[in-house]
């Protein structure tokens, strides 16, 4: 009896578990929505101190805010807490707005936008992660041209939004817009330079100087490396070289240009295999240059550039960890191309293609993006003190502001950062260990660099799958490994293959890889009554 | 007085009947409403182009454009398929195996015979899902002494590389597939308490050894319980959360080039191959006869053709009684005439 009762428990957990496995997720029709997109808002806009809010934005064409008591759901993939901040600022300052923000973690996160969207709760207003093509096909992203082309205050953000048209796909809708900006950094530690007894590079370098510096770095007595690639000299190269490019792989608008591609594939091949980029992880060589298999090249001491992103300075190297062990990582960006561009990251947000209150979603965007108000709210919780998982706020990932306002960036950039010009604004506590984020001591010695690096890395590109329709696609299946076969960039650098031989084969993919994307784009709003143009 | 009920023939056998469905019956709308409907629905989708839009669903239907784009544009899929088919092929015996080992062990009288029992199955409960995933991103999949790389190199120079990678990726992946192991561990357990013992005893009175007790009297016994773990290996290995085709079309899913029907017509080219391995580990299962069982087919064989020829000469005795009979019949009239 009693190994009946066991056998029966057990078989029950089996079976509930076999069939919690098979539940499939019945898809339904979402009845949600079809409101009118554009009705409701343009309506009242009198009397209340609220709806008089920008009077420049008014008198320049943007419709004023309703005056309705209305609720807006924003979903983010952001620090929790700094949203909140700015959602609390947005409501202070339109009363009878509420702001719902709906924080998820980047795991999944765009998997979870389509389940709401699915399910019929679709946000006001949304952050797209990385690939854009899910959100274009399926029409999650309301145009927001209007309102974009008549706001003066988006003459004053990051010139690249504009002149590349970042947000509209290379359709003639403003469909997404970069909201948050992190500037990709080529950060160079300086101990490394005074070890071996050189030069550190100009902060404007050219793009030899960069390479030659690469070179100067490694050196085999002493044990060190050029550089080692979070973001690789793959994606730099075309954006630093190519003339009318405004993304990866040569991207120019409308179409690819790889040939710049090409040269930065067998310069990046032949740095590889000349031992001047640093061993990778989990590797022989690591293992043999540092006794650790699986340490981080950066983390060595004994590396002159690392190629990354900005959020590493404030999580990683500005840390009492990274100093201690003598490393001074000081940032480059990219080297400015003809037209004045670096590359950056660049995540992107929208208005739902189906919200009721489109002026008021493109408001609270803006100010959760790259609005003058939004960044004052922003730089005000950078003040705050308290710690969050034993970290204060701006260490969690601060991106850098979009818009250009002066003031704005010379509070960022004196409240966080090392500066050689006379302090407008002072340095932030580290409520950590009670004391100031930037010495004077680290002013003089890295201020040069950081002010370098903020003037040039205001035009930023971003990765092709955030900005180029199709362009997930296109990697996956023609450039990335396939079964047997390597992918182009491991071609080139292991069995020796030009990279030139594939230009031709990648331009053609990539176009009808985006074409295919814009075409499914386009018959996705056409639902809707929207009509692309492309 | 109260009168005797008269139950008609076949009232008794309806009403069992009624009872028998009655208990079926939530798992019977638990089946049509959880896999029959969304199984429908899922072809349904499979011959449409899906978009989600905020305004709701739209479908627009391409007949079965998406299993041919599935063959034309999409390698990930059909590498996937190759190497699910070769990896399930290969670790399926190996689960099993081990998991008869392990239950034939585990069916000893040995000390703390229920502490490792529980050993054995606690993977079952603990390392399911995410934990799973997470157990195998920190490379606690393999077994660390053992020099895969070297053993990948081996095969490589021996093998084709398909059949190569295939087998490096079982010795890759050795802990999660013992792992796997636990529900048929308990399985063959079940079975091999549900051997009469005294058929041991006899085999042993007759100087068989353990050797041919395990060949002649335990394989036999429990073979419908191999085929059914093979079964269940087969669906569990196919439908977890490492298996890369499923992540493969669950990513199709929410693409932007994919969607819902793409990713559906995935799904049914999947469970169509799936279905295959299936079938053919049961034919080969099944299908195959071991020593009694052909012994006692050929018995029965032999039993036949005896009562074949004894109904025949019986018949064909008959035949002659009935002859003889008319003859004696014939003999009787005739004498009456002379008479």
């Amino acid at each position: 009896m009693k190994k009946k009762m066991v056998s029966m428990v057990l078989t029950a957990s089996m079976v509930a578990g076999v069939l919690a496995g098979c539940g499939g997720a019945a898809t339904t029709d979402n009845s949600a929505a079809s409101a009118d997109t554009s009705a409701k808002t343009e309506a009242s806009a009198t009397g209340d101190a609220a709806a008089s809010t920008d009077a420049t934005a008014e008198s320049a064409g943007l419709p004023a805010m309703t005056t309705d008591e209305i609720t807006l759901t924003y979903m983010h993939f952001d620090n929790e807490q700094l949203v909140n901040a700015v959602a609390d600022a947005f409501m202070a300052k339109y009363p009878n707005i509420t702001v719902e923000a709906q924080a998820f973690s980047t795991d999944g996160y765009n998997d979870t936008l389509l389940n709401l969207v699915q399910s019929g709760q679709t946000p006001d207003c949304m952050m797209i992660l990385g690939n854009c093509d899910f959100a274009l096909s399926n029409a999650l992203l309301g145009d927001m041209t209007p309102y974009w082309e008549a706001d003066p205050e988006n003459q004053n953000i990051l010139p690249s939004i504009n002149n590349a048209k970042l947000g509209y796909y290379g359709t003639d809708k403003k469909l997404a817009t970069p909201i948050k900006f992190f500037p990709d950094a080529i950060y160079c530690d300086l101990n490394v330079f005074e070890t071996l007894n050189i030069e550190a590079p100009s902060p404007n370098w050219t793009w030899d100087e960069m390479i030659d510096s690469f070179k100067a770095a490694t050196n085999t007595d002493a044990g060190t490396y050029g550089f080692n690639q979070f973001h690789s000299l793959v994606t730099y190269y075309p954006v630093a070289h190519g003339s009318g490019c405004i993304g990866e792989f040569g991207w120019n608008g409308e179409g690819y240009n790889m040939e710049q591609w090409a040269a930065g594939v067998n310069q990046w091949a032949e740095l590889v295999n000349g031992n001047y980029h640093a061993p990778y992880g989990d590797t022989d060589a690591m293992e043999a240059w540092t006794g650790d298999r699986l340490m981080w090249a950066a983390y060595t001491g004994k590396l002159g550039f690392q190629l990354d992103a900005w959020w590493t300075y404030l999580n990683l190297f500005d840390t009492p960890d990274y100093r201690n062990r003598g490393m001074e990582w000081v940032p480059y960006t990219t080297p400015v191309s003809e037209e004045g561009y670096v590359f950056g990251v660049l995540d992107f947000g929208g208005i739902s293609s189906a919200t009721q209150y489109p002026r008021e979603a493109y408001e609270l965007l803006k100010w959760m993006g790259w609005g003058v108000e939004g960044w004052q709210a922003k730089l005000d919780a950078y003040q705050d003190v308290e710690t969050y998982a034993d970290l204060p706020l701006y260490r969690q990932a601060m991106p850098c502001p979009i818009t250009m306002d002066e003031e704005i960036w010379k509070e960022f950039q004196e409240s966080f950062y090392p500066t050689a010009n006379t302090r407008t604004y002072q340095s932030v506590n580290d409520p950590v260990n009670g004391e100031a984020l930037v010495t004077a001591d680290e002013d003089t010695k890295y201020g040069k660099y950081f002010d370098a690096f903020f003037t040039n890395c205001k035009n930023p590109v971003p990765f092709g799958d955030c900005q180029i329709p199709g362009f997930s696609s296109f990697l996956s299946t023609s450039y990335f490994a396939v079964g047997d076969t390597l992918g182009v960039e491991d071609q080139v650098r292991l069995e020796g293959k030009n990279a030139n031989d594939f230009v031709a084969e990648l331009v053609q993919k990539g176009n009808e890889a985006n074409q295919a994307a814009l075409a499914a784009a386009k018959e996705a709003y056409a639902m809707i009554g929207v009509e692309l143009n492309y | 007085m109260k009168k005797n009920r008269v139950v008609k023939p076949g009232q008794l056998e309806r009403r069992e009947n009624r009872v028998g469905y009655l208990f079926v019956l939530p798992w019977l709308i638990g089946f049509v409403a959880l896999v029959a409907w969304p199984m429908v629905q899922s072809f349904q989708f499979s011959l449409n182009k899906i978009k989600l839009l905020p305004q709701g669903m739209a479908k627009l239907y391409v007949g079965f454009e998406n299993y041919s784009q599935i063959f034309l544009t999409d390698p990930d899929f059909i590498l996937g398929l190759e190497t699910y088919l070769m990896e399930t092929l290969i670790a399926v015996p190996v689960i099993v195996a081990f998991a008869l080992i392990i239950s034939m062990l585990l069916n000893q009288k040995i000390v703390c015979r229920g502490f490792f029992r529980m050993i054995f199955f606690l993977p079952i409960i603990i390392a399911s899902g995410p934990v799973m995933q997470q157990l195998a991103d920190q490379e606690a999949a393999s077994i660390p002494m053992m020099n895969v790389t070297m053993i990948q190199q081996l095969l490589d120079e021996y093998l084709p590389q398909v059949l190569a990678m295939s087998i490096t990726s079982v010795f890759n992946n050795m802990i999660t597939l013992l792992w796997y192991s636990g529900v048929q561990i308990l399985i063959f357990l079940a079975a091999l308490q549900k051997i009469d013992t005294s058929l041991y005893e006899a085999a042993k009175m007759d100087g068989g050894s353990a050797w041919e007790c395990f060949w002649k009297i335990t394989l036999p016994t429990i073979k419908p319980m191999i085929l059914l773990n093979v079964i269940y290996t087969i669906i569990t290995m196919s439908n977890n959360e490492q298996n890369e085709l499923i992540v493969l079309i669950y990513d199709t899913m929410l693409s932007a080039t994919g969607g819902y029907g793409y990713a559906s017509a995935m799904a049914w080219l999947y469970s169509i191959i799936e279905a295959a391995i299936v079938i053919f580990f049961a034919v080969l299962i099944a299908g195959r006869k071991d020593v009694y069982e052909r012994r006692a087919k050929k018995y029965r064989r032999e039993l036949k053709k005896e009562k074949r020829l004894e109904k025949k000469i019986r018949k064909r005795g008959e035949r002659h009684e009935r002859r003889y009979a008319r003859y004696k019949q014939k003999q009787s009239k005739k004498g009456t005439t002379k008479i």
